[in-house]
């Protein structure tokens, strides 16, 4: 599929068309989080914008979608990205409109999300264990997920995370990460020439970074552990177990499909609370957190040896 | 019902609210309020309120019950009891009973 690279917002030169658009073209049936999407582009930079948001998406040919997103590139070289028929964003600049696709997606996913939780939360993997850290917008998610694939997490989802139903497989919308003024520290330890080339742009004050930048796993975790962290400049980073009826209580709060699920998902959210292990962990820095979850999982070691 | 003389909250009897959806586990309480939409969470203590509201007792009765059981409660026992229960009827989890 032919795609201009992506440039760095800061670039002003847009980037060359080749002289056949008609071939970069496309449409790809998306599977995640208990719903299809489908997008359907036109234009070199409509096709890069797609592969950066969706590349780490599975596609699902046989379902039918239930959301279409149509990216067209104009030959002013004007992104125009619509939902349905409704328009959602109209831009030169492929910082902005890949945004606005990653979050586009991410409403529609929870609208449609059926057959299982759907849960504001980042997921990551470590080996065959699945962590699930909920929380509301502005919690910290993202960074602490980029800084824990850093130190041999792998990627699942920074915001949007899906135990299917009678499972305990931990998935989620594995969209680039956006981290913003300060944010990016946690990047911080990566070899250099990370990321690689196309898999990262600035964009309003933003580092966002594809998510195929960053390991995955090599088949999907089970769902192991939950995390509710909170940073805190004070604190001292220790894991606090959380009661079962608490931790129920608080995954209601982080759910967002209880609509399309038997009874609002209250069933399904207190019997995931009253089978995996859960705790509360306030964090100066993410450093305390991946020490945590290490302490933990040799303790797990300990026990089951 | 005297509508001039209400009676005074603490001689009211609160009674569970019907339609709510109740979760036990390890002595502490998930009540799901479907209209509401809303999850309360309560713990051991507010959990043994809510089982205590029989539409029987009254709160006085219900926090006098608790300062027995648990004499190291305090004398603030009566105030708590107050609060879970305003708490639980602000979440239409529990009505007063006259």
């Amino acid at each position: 599929m032919p795609e201009a690279p992506l440039r760095d917002e800061r670039v002003q030169a847009p980037a060359e068309a080749p002289r056949d658009r008609s071939a970069s073209s496309g449409r790809r049936t998306l599977r995640c989080c208990g719903a299809t999407t489908a997008i359907q582009w036109e234009g070199p930079r409509a096709a890069s914008v797609t592969r950066f948001v969706f590349d780490a998406v599975t596609e699902s040919a046989q379902d039918l979608p239930s959301v279409e997103f149509r990216l067209e590139e104009n030959d002013a070289g004007r992104l125009r990205l619509c939902q349905g028929d409704a328009p959602v964003c109209e831009d030169t600049r492929v910082g902005a409109v890949a945004g606005a696709l990653a979050d586009a997606a991410s409403s529609a996913l929870s609208l449609h999300s059926r057959n299982g939780l759907l849960l504001h939360a980042a997921a990551l993997g470590w080996k065959e264990l699945g962590i699930l850290i909920p929380g509301p917008s502005g919690a910290g998610k993202t960074t602490l997920a980029a800084w824990l694939t850093g130190a041999g997490f792998d990627y699942v989802a920074d915001d949007l995370s899906f135990v299917p139903e009678q499972t305990r497989r931990l998935e989620g919308f594995a969209r680039p990460l956006r981290l913003r003024d300060g944010s990016d520290a946690a990047l911080r330890s990566r070899p250099a020439g990370w990321p690689p080339p196309g898999e990262s742009l600035m964009y309003d004050r933003a580092r966002v970074v594809s998510a195929t930048a960053f390991p995955r796993p090599l088949e999907t975790p089970n769902l192991a552990v939950l995390l509710f962290a909170a940073h805190d400049k004070t604190a001292d980073g220790r894991l606090i177990s959380v009661s079962r009826a608490r931790t129920a209580f608080l995954l209601m709060g982080s759910l967002l499909n209880a609509g399309n699920i038997d009874s609002r998902g209250f069933e399904a959210v207190a019997e995931l609370a009253t089978s995996t292990a859960a705790f509360e962990i306030r964090y100066r820095d993410c450093r305390q957190v991946e020490i945590a979850l290490r302490e933990w999982r040799a303790s797990l070691a300990r026990c089951s040896s | 019902m005297d509508s001039r003389n209400p009676t005074p909250a603490n001689d009211r009897r609160p009674v569970h609210q019907a339609g709510c959806r109740l979760q036990a586990i390890d002595g502490e309480l998930l009540l799901f309020n479907p209209a509401r939409e809303t999850v309360l969470y309560c713990n051991q203590t507010a959990a043994a309120v809510w089982y205590l509201c029989d539409g029987h007792r009254t709160v006085t009765q219900i926090a006098q019950l608790l300062a027995d059981t648990f004499p190291e409660t305090g004398e603030e026992v009566l105030a708590d009891i107050q609060e879970v229960v305003q708490h639980l009827v602000c979440h239409q989890a529990l009505t007063l009973a006259e």
